[in-house]
Parts: structure tokens; C-alpha cells; sequence
């Protein structure tokens, strides 16, 4: 899978939380983009179903941006290869 | 002083990276006490962390007889400004512990002052009511600037000798849920439980959770009922509150044959109950606030004769349970948080985006309640939406911000001149 295959996926599962995905910078702090901790969580559980991934608490706490996002699945997806 | 009942040894604080005993949280207490030199005419600003240090704090200063103002890290920086304006320059009534911040109405927020003796009666209302006794330990991702979170879960666990596990947001109590260690009592607004089905619904249930505390904003008989499979060996409690209550005034619990309807709850101990004018629910009690910090206006029009006049039409039945209808004002109750539309509109108007703004209130899946934001006579000069949302986030809570924005020529109005609400949540029906 290809990183923007991913980020197009990543950025589906976020739509299924109701937020509006139509601007969404890669390095911009999630809260200034409207992901709050409710969508957060929505978003962190259909990452892990599409992906069949499991996040750890330490990568949970490191989702800072959507770029950080897309990183910690890429190495998840990289990791169960 | 440590009450003889607390075992010593027994965690009272635990959080990801730390943890104390009740023995170290009351000596550290004890000593904090000692270095603090209480001035009764200043208010203390405290910043509401989820860390050891603030709960020493915290607890130092209700000790100690300082009175405290409790700031939230979440909050903009104009509305961080705007509420150190309202306890600058005003000295606090000789009574007060805690300052509380709450939205107010017309988005101008209010600071409510809580006495010791208000804030003491909560807890014990509270300990009685959620059944405290019954369990030994909570989880809590709850803010701590809030009052549920603060007055109404941390301060009264930490008085009956409760273990509390501190989460820093709602998002790092997953791993609890995953691994299946989640027990005693866990507590939220209904959107944070909505979103605890939707997450966990199909992992569940989770038998060692023994309490569940809603509260914040109405829970839906169905939501009831969905939470009651999720957590079937807990009890349910559904509760209101308002910050100028310290806060808890009512609360019910899922054995009560009529907790399942579409009902609110009964008053808590210390809380007297009376319907006023209009159907307005009236309450009374030690925990009521001593009043607003420099509004004295504001405190007549909300606490008359010792009544305080919660601005929520209700009814009550024969047996004194209580069901709250919704609010006498346009104020909306999202995530948990009181917020007004005039606030997101002033917002908008002065940014000059469009001369007609109207916000309207619509149903939402996940928070219950969200606004949408109508421009009409859009300014040539007003950025894509991206840019307003841009603008709006930072500058107005998430709760304040629009799910939506939507654009129209002319915004429709009644024969009043006024914009037609009806008209526009027709618009969001239609097709786009």
C-alpha cells in the first residue's frame, strides 16, 4: 500500500466521524482542524478495524497531527509485513 | 487530616507515568498548607492539570481557606483573557473556595464562587447519591476546570478514600477498555458515553465496571438502555447539575423503576426542589454559589432569596422526581457545555464575513446537539469555509464551533423581520 493510499483511507475513517475532511493539512495540530477527542476516538477505532491494527498507548499519545497519523500507520501496516 | 477509615497505603492518584498513596497525598497536603500563607481578599489563579501536583494544590488551598480560580488549558487565549478580566480588580466574597468559569449567557462568561461549606455539602450529596461506598475505585477523563469532573467525581473520591485513575482526554482510556481492566465507576457526558458504545459496543460487555455516571447534558432512554448492555453489572446513575449548585442537584439510579423513562432525577441530599414561574426549576441548599465575582446584577437575576433560579423548565411529579424539559433562554447544551448561539454569531459578524449570521442549533449523532452557522449576503471579501472554520477554532471552544457552515444569497425571515429558524432548518433538509 502506497502513503497516499493510505492517507486517502486514513482520511475516509475520519470522515465516518463527522468531521469535515475537506481541509486538512498534514502538519496542523488535529484540535485546530476541528478533530476533537470524541472524533479522535471514533477515528483511532475505524483506523484499526480498516487497517486490522492495534495502536499502542504510546502511538495514541503521539497523534498529534493527521501527518502523525499517517506515519504510525504506515509503520503498523510496515510492521505486520 | 486523613480520616482513620482510608487505608494509608491505598493508591488515592493514579495517572499514566505516577501515582500517590492517600498517606503521601495528605502529608504532601499537609505540607503545601504549611508554605501557604491564605489571603482571603485574592483569588489564587490554578491551572486544572491532570497531575499530582494539582490535586496537592487544589486540596492545599481548599485547606488552607485560599480561595482559588480554576483555568482550563483548553480554553483560547480570548477566552482565557476574557475571564482573568473578571477576576481581576474584584475582590471575592469572604466565603468563597473556588471560582469556577461557566459560559454564561450571550457567550459572556460568568465566574462562580463556591463556598467550603457548599463544596463539602456536594460531596457528601454526592457520595450518598452515586453510592460511593459501594465501590472502591473510578476511572476519570473528565477536564478537571470542570465542575463534574472536579467537584462532582475527583474531590468527593479522594474524601471517601476512592482510588481514582486520571486520564489526560477522553482517547486515553482506550487501552483500559481494550484490555479489558476497566472497573468501578466510570463517568461521563452523554456524548463521551455514546461514543464508549459506538467504540466498545461490539467488544463489551464490561462486567467489572460497577457504576456509570452521566451527567452534563439530557441521557436518551435509548442511550440508557444501550449502556445498560454495555455495562451489565453496573449500575446506572443519571444526574443534573449546574456549576452554581457545586454542582450535582439532581441525580436517580437505574434500580429505580422509572429510571429508564424519559425522566431526569430526584434532589440530591442538602437540595430542596420547587418548580417557580413558568414551570422554572427552582433550587435551594448550602451549595448553592455565594454569587457571581463582579456581577452582582447577574447574581440577583439568578439567586433570589436563596432560591437559585436554574433557567430549565421542568416537571415534577408526586414523589419529587424530576424531568427536565429544556432551557427557558436559547442556550444549548453541547459536549456537555452550556454555550449560546450569540456567541459564535458575534464571532462571525464582526470577522465581516456576511451582514445577516444566524446560528442554529441542529441534531447531531455524536454530541447530541451542534450548531450550524447560516451567512447570508456573504461579503465578496470572505474566505473559503476553510478558512472561517480556521478562524472559529481558534477562537471559540471546539463545543462553540460549527459542525457546518452553510451560504445563502438572502437569509429567510418571518414577519417579524427576525431570521426564520423554520425556513432555515427546512434548508437543511432539502437536497444540496
Amino acid at each position: 500500500m502506497t502513503r497516499d493510499e493510505i492517507k486517502t483511507k486514513v482520511i475516509d475513517c475520519l470522515a465516518t466521524t463527522g468531521c469535515d475532511t475537506d481541509y486538512l493539512p498534514e502538519g496542523e495540530l488535529l484540535p485546530n482542524l476541528g478533530v476533537d477527542s470524541l472524533m479522535k476516538a471514533l477515528w483511532v477505532v475505524e483506523l484499526e478495524r480498516r487497517f486490522s491494527v492495534r495502536m499502542p498507548i504510546e502511538k495514541l499519545k503521539a497523534l498529534g497531527t493527521l501527518g502523525d497519523v499517517i506515519a504510525t500507520i504506515e509503520s503498523l501496516v510496515g510492521l505486520l509485513k | 487530616m486523613m480520616p482513620d477509615f482510608i487505608a494509608k497505603k491505598k493508591p488515592a492518584i493514579i495517572l499514566a507515568e505516577e501515582s500517590v498513596g492517600f498517606d503521601e497525598l495528605h502529608a504532601r497536603v499537609a505540607d503545601a498548607v504549611a508554605g501557604l500563607k491564605a489571603d482571603r481578599t485574592r483569588l489564587l489563579p490554578l491551572m486544572a492539570e491532570k497531575s499530582i501536583d494539582f490535586a496537592v494544590r487544589f486540596l492545599a488551598s481548599l485547606e488552607a481557606g485560599q480561595p482559588i480560580a480554576i483555568f482550563s488549558s483548553e480554553w483560547s487565549a480570548e477566552e482565557r483573557v476574557a475571564r482573568e478580566k473578571l477576576i481581576t480588580g474584584s475582590c471575592p466574597d469572604p466565603k468563597t473556595a473556588i471560582v469556577l468559569f461557566t459560559s454564561g449567557t450571550g457567550g459572556i462568561p460568568k465566574a462562580v464562587q463556591l463556598t467550603a461549606e457548599g463544596i463539602k455539602a456536594n460531596s457528601q450529596a454526592v457520595i450518598q447519591s452515586l453510592r460511593f461506598r459501594e465501590t472502591d475505585s473510578q476511572h476519570l477523563f473528565l477536564p478537571l476546570s470542570y465542575s463534574f469532573g472536579l467537584l462532582g467525581q475527583l474531590l468527593p473520591a479522594i474524601q471517601i478514600g476512592m482510588t481514582t485513575t486520571l486520564y489526560s482526554d477522553f482517547l486515553a482510556i482506550k487501552p483500559a477498555f481494550d484490555s479489558g481492566s476497566i472497573g468501578g465507576v466510570v463517568s461521563g457526558v452523554p456524548s463521551h458515553l455514546g461514543t464508549l458504545i459506538r467504540m466498545f459496543g461490539s467488544v463489551g460487555p464490561f462486567e467489572n465496571v460497577t457504576h456509570v455516571v452521566s451527567a452534563g447534558a439530557r441521557l436518551e432512554p435509548e442511550l440508557k438502555r444501550k449502556l445498560q448492555a454495555l455495562f451489565p453489572k453496573a449500575i446506572l446513575f443519571n444526574n443534573y447539575g449546574q456549576t452554581e449548585a457545586s454542582p450535582r442537584i439532581l441525580s436517580m439510579a437505574s434500580d429505580d423503576p422509572k429510571f429508564f423513562d424519559d425522566v431526569t432525577g430526584y434532589p440530591v441530599e442538602g437540595i430542596v426542589a420547587k418548580m417557580g414561574r413558568e414551570d422554572e426549576l427552582i433550587v435551594t441548599g448550602p451549595q448553592i454559589m455565594s454569587g457571581y465575582l463582579g456581577d452582582s446584577m447577574g447574581t440577583a437575576l439568578r439567586v433570589r432569596d436563596g432560591w437559585l433560579h436554574t433557567g430549565d423548565r421542568a416537571s415534577m411529579d408526586e414523589t419529587g422526581l424530576v424531568t427536565i424539559l429544556g432551557r427557558m433562554d436559547d442556550l444549548v447544551k453541547i459536549g456537555g457545555e452550556r454555550v449560546s448561539p450569540l456567541e459564535l454569531e458575534r464571532v462571525a459578524e464582526n470577522a465581516g464575513w456576511a451582514s445577516q449570521v444566524c446560528a442554529l442549533p441542529v441534531e447531531d449523532p455524536l454530541y447530541g446537539t451542534r450548531f450550524v452557522l447560516f451567512l447570508g449576503a456573504v461579503s465578496p471579501a470572505a474566505p473559503a469555509d476553510s478558512v472561517l472554520f480556521e478562524v472559529l477554532r481558534k477562537t471559540l471552544s471546539a463545543a462553540k464551533v460549527p459542525g457546518k457552515i452553510i451560504r445563502m444569497d438572502e437569509l429567510p425571515r418571518n414577519s417579524n423581520g427576525k431570521f426564520d429558524r423554520t425556513k432555515l432548518r427546512e434548508k437543511l433538509k432539502a437536497p444540496r
